[in-house]
């Protein structure tokens, strides 16, 4: 009985390593952040747009990566670059998006990023899955009309065509065919190399292929059109017009949308995914699909890599998801009085300098039990 | 070390010297059990009734549950011992209706009335001291104010200055007196015990009893009424009016969520109570403060007095602390369509009956396992 289970666990701990080396290309968004001081709650990820140049070496230093990820860092690093923006930016908008929920889209550790929230296979894994691979193809989108990347530039497929509404394609159109087909290239290798060696089809791969392409799915349904009016005086007689990317945001608060109405779909690997349930609703390519219900997220586990709600910020008349009541999950809140001390009445002399007096004003902020 | 004790001892006086020692170190050990309001146990007395010879009356204030202080008072006010019998029956009432989709549900029975959770002193203890200071205060004055008691009437001080364009009159609650009362017979046990040993505990009970009582008091109201032609306001008489003890249910009921984790604190002769953490904002007199934290009342434990959330029903779609997740403590749940059976599309026949049709409706009832 004793050994039984302790097979069980060895068995468990395998399956853990290898399910927290599948999505160690998120680590690329980590790269330069700051690691915090006390407990892993804030990771100060670098909101510049703009990396420093990592080069190659980064293909063999960040852990993780499969082969096929590794010959795309060493053939193109400087898309590289564009990635890792783009992860960050997945990231950044994944904690924006939640920031009120009691899964806050915090990473968990140091090299595994969001490794047990990936292992765990619920609506969560599936929005990290969707939002920072819809962030790499934002990112990559970007640099190539940027001209940053030497593979790729605007996208000049339909330049100078005319339309029936009467102007033309013209200026830089965002590239978003070349990059959803690269993402598609970095960021699906872990799956469909697993899906290779093991040549079963696997329910969860399948699960973050589907998510991953929702997100790049995301973006191109968000691309724009954007015009410019060349007539005299800037009339409209002569136009043209080219694709521009969404802003992230709106992506995010879409892929959130998509989050909440997620979709649970059998566990039996088939061709195509099915839903659990109602089976006759087709799964759409752009739903979000999970396979576990999620936790509560309530209590802090270590073991599982949950935070738990304790210490949160939260709004004590809200009855959103901010709201003492729900984020708290029943345990109630602290009370701390906070003192903001801000400059005010300021007066300006001549000449010049100004001179103001300082207002403190009392705040209280409540923090889950 | 568990200790029961014969409630019998605290009220035997005529011990020899030797069995008095004895009885003293019992004594010690038994005042934990005051902190359990054993008063309420005027619950059970059904002769609480005005009616009846008096010495039939004053037997319910011999009740061993009664202290020396508290079975004086009874004595010497036998007409308000009613009041506060339905006053411990308001404060359950309004307790369970407060509590009713929370883990611990304000249950009573048993021999405790609240079995043993106020023994601990949590948050729950300290909501439970709270509303039944306040609703014995309550009822009381509210018997005042309908001429049931001899002893009190409707408040005639607050007559004395007459101001913005209206005129006091009518029956303003006598606020004070049923403060006042529920001061001395509910704070009496504690009351001893926070004098003479200044216990923790009992400074608990007594900040969280007056909690209560300001509360009401704080919340009393202006109640007006327009006396001029058909009912026009140039005439105004206006009195003040107890607020509804709903309200004031749903007061203390924030008061604890936000109750604050307090330690005793000895400088000199006096012990008080500070926040734990001191950078939490300290208390004011009417919030709730409380010793320990609680328990999570998932499983039945005979120790803490949680009788677990087996069988509870719960709301499949809420994430709040009465959603299946949170209530059943993630034990899962079992759902079940149950059929009712209604009264539906009713009509009024002249002249005078009604005739319904049977409508079957199908609800779905959760349980948690």
């Amino acid at each position: 009985m004793g050994r039984g289970k302790w097979t069980a666990h060895f068995a468990l701990i395998v399956l853990f390593r290898i399910n927290l080396a599948l999505a160690n290309w998120m680590y690329l968004g980590m790269l330069g952040a700051s690691m915090p001081s006390e407990g892993p709650k804030n990771y100060d990820i670098p909101r510049s747009d703009e990396p420093a140049n990592y080069g190659t070496s980064i293909c063999s230093s960040v852990p993780g990566l499969v082969t096929k990820q590794k010959n795309v860092c060493e053939e193109q690093p400087s898309s590289m670059n564009a990635v890792i923006v783009g992860i960050r930016r997945g990231i950044l908008e994944c904690q924006q998006q939640f920031q009120s929920e009691r899964w806050n889209c915090t990473p968990e550790g140091d090299d595994n990023v969001f490794g047990y929230t990936l292992t765990r296979g619920s609506r969560e894994t599936a929005f990290i899955h969707g939002i920072l691979s819809a962030g790499v193809v934002h990112g990559l989108t970007e640099a190539c009309s940027a001209g940053n990347l030497t593979m790729c530039s605007c996208d000049r497929s339909q330049e100078g065509l005319s339309t029936p509404e009467g102007w033309k394609w013209g200026g830089c159109s965002d590239n978003v065919q070349f990059a959803t087909m690269f993402a598609r290239h970095f960021v699906d290798a872990p799956e469909k190399e697993s899906r290779k060696s093991s040549r079963k089809r696997d329910v969860r791969d399948m699960m973050n292929l589907h998510n991953n392409n929702a997100g790049r799915l995301a973006i191109s349904r968000y691309m724009q059109r954007k015009c410019r009016c060349h007539g005299v005086s800037g009339s409209c007689e002569l136009k043209t017009c080219w694709k521009k990317l969404p802003s992230f945001v709106e992506v995010g608060n879409y892929l959130k949308r998509k989050y909440d109405e997620s979709v649970l779909i059998s566990l039996k690997p088939r061709k195509r995914l099915r839903r659990r349930g109602k089976r006759k609703v087709p799964v759409r390519k752009d739903d979000l699909v999970y396979i576990n219900k999620s936790p509560n997220y309530c209590i802090e586990d270590p073991a599982n890599g949950i935070f738990g709600t304790s210490g949160r910020l939260c709004n004590k008349t809200s009855t959103g998801p901010d709201g003492c009541n729900l984020l708290c999950c029943g345990r109630g809140y602290n009370t701390q009085v906070v003192t903001h001390v801000n400059r005010c009445h300021c007066k300006f002399h001549w000449c010049c300098y100004v001179t103001c007096r300082k207002c403190t004003t009392e705040l209280e902020i409540y923090t889950c039990k | 070390m568990v200790l029961i004790c014969p409630p019998v001892l605290k009220r035997t006086t005529t011990m020899t010297f030797p069995l008095m020692k004895a009885g003293f170190l019992f004594l010690i050990f038994c005042t934990t059990s005051s902190a359990e309001m054993r008063w309420l146990a005027l619950l059970r007395q059904s002769s609480v009734a005005t009616r009846g010879a008096v010495h039939e009356r004053v037997e319910i204030c011999n009740i061993k549950e009664l202290s020396k202080k508290q079975s004086k008072i009874c004595q010497k006010n036998l007409e308000i011992m009613n009041s506060v019998r339905l006053g411990a029956e308001l404060a359950i009432q309004e307790c369970q209706w407060q509590f009713k989709s929370r883990r611990w549900n304000c249950s009573t029975g048993g021999k405790r009335i609240f079995g043993k959770i106020l023994k601990t002193a949590t948050r729950e203890a300290a909501f439970v001291h709270s509303i039944t200071a306040a609703a014995v205060a309550h009822v009381v004055t509210r018997a005042c104010s309908s001429g049931q008691l001899q002893r009190c009437g409707c408040d005639r001080t607050v007559r004395v200055k007459p101001s913005q364009g209206f005129e006091w009159s009518g029956c303003s609650d006598n606020i004070a007196f049923g403060t006042a009362f529920s001061k001395s017979f509910v704070d009496a046990r504690d009351l001893r015990r926070a004098r003479k040993k200044s216990k923790p505990r009992a400074l608990m009970n007594l900040h969280n009893n007056e909690a209560g009582r300001k509360v009401l008091e704080y919340n009393m109201k202006l109640e007006c009424k327009c006396h001029g032609v058909s009912g026009s306001c140039e005439l105004r008489t206006c009195w003040r009016a107890m607020p509804a003890f709903r309200e004031v249910g749903i007061i203390l009921k924030e008061k604890f969520n936000g109750a604050t984790e307090v330690k005793p604190i000895v400088s000199g002769k006096y012990t008080k109570l500070e926040p734990v953490n001191i950078r939490f904002k300290h208390h004011t007199d009417t919030d709730l403060v409380y010793l320990r934290p609680s328990p999570n009342f998932c499983e039945l434990d005979e120790k803490t007095g949680s009788l677990g959330t087996h069988g509870r029903r719960c709301n499949k779609t809420s994430r709040a602390i009465d959603g299946c997740e949170l209530l059943c403590c993630s034990r899962g749940y079992i759902s079940q369509n149950r059929s009712e059976r209604e009264r539906c599309r009713c009509k009024f026949h002249w002249c005078c009956y009604v005739e319904c049709q049977s409508c079957v409706r199908t609800v779905e009832i959760n349980t948690c396992n």
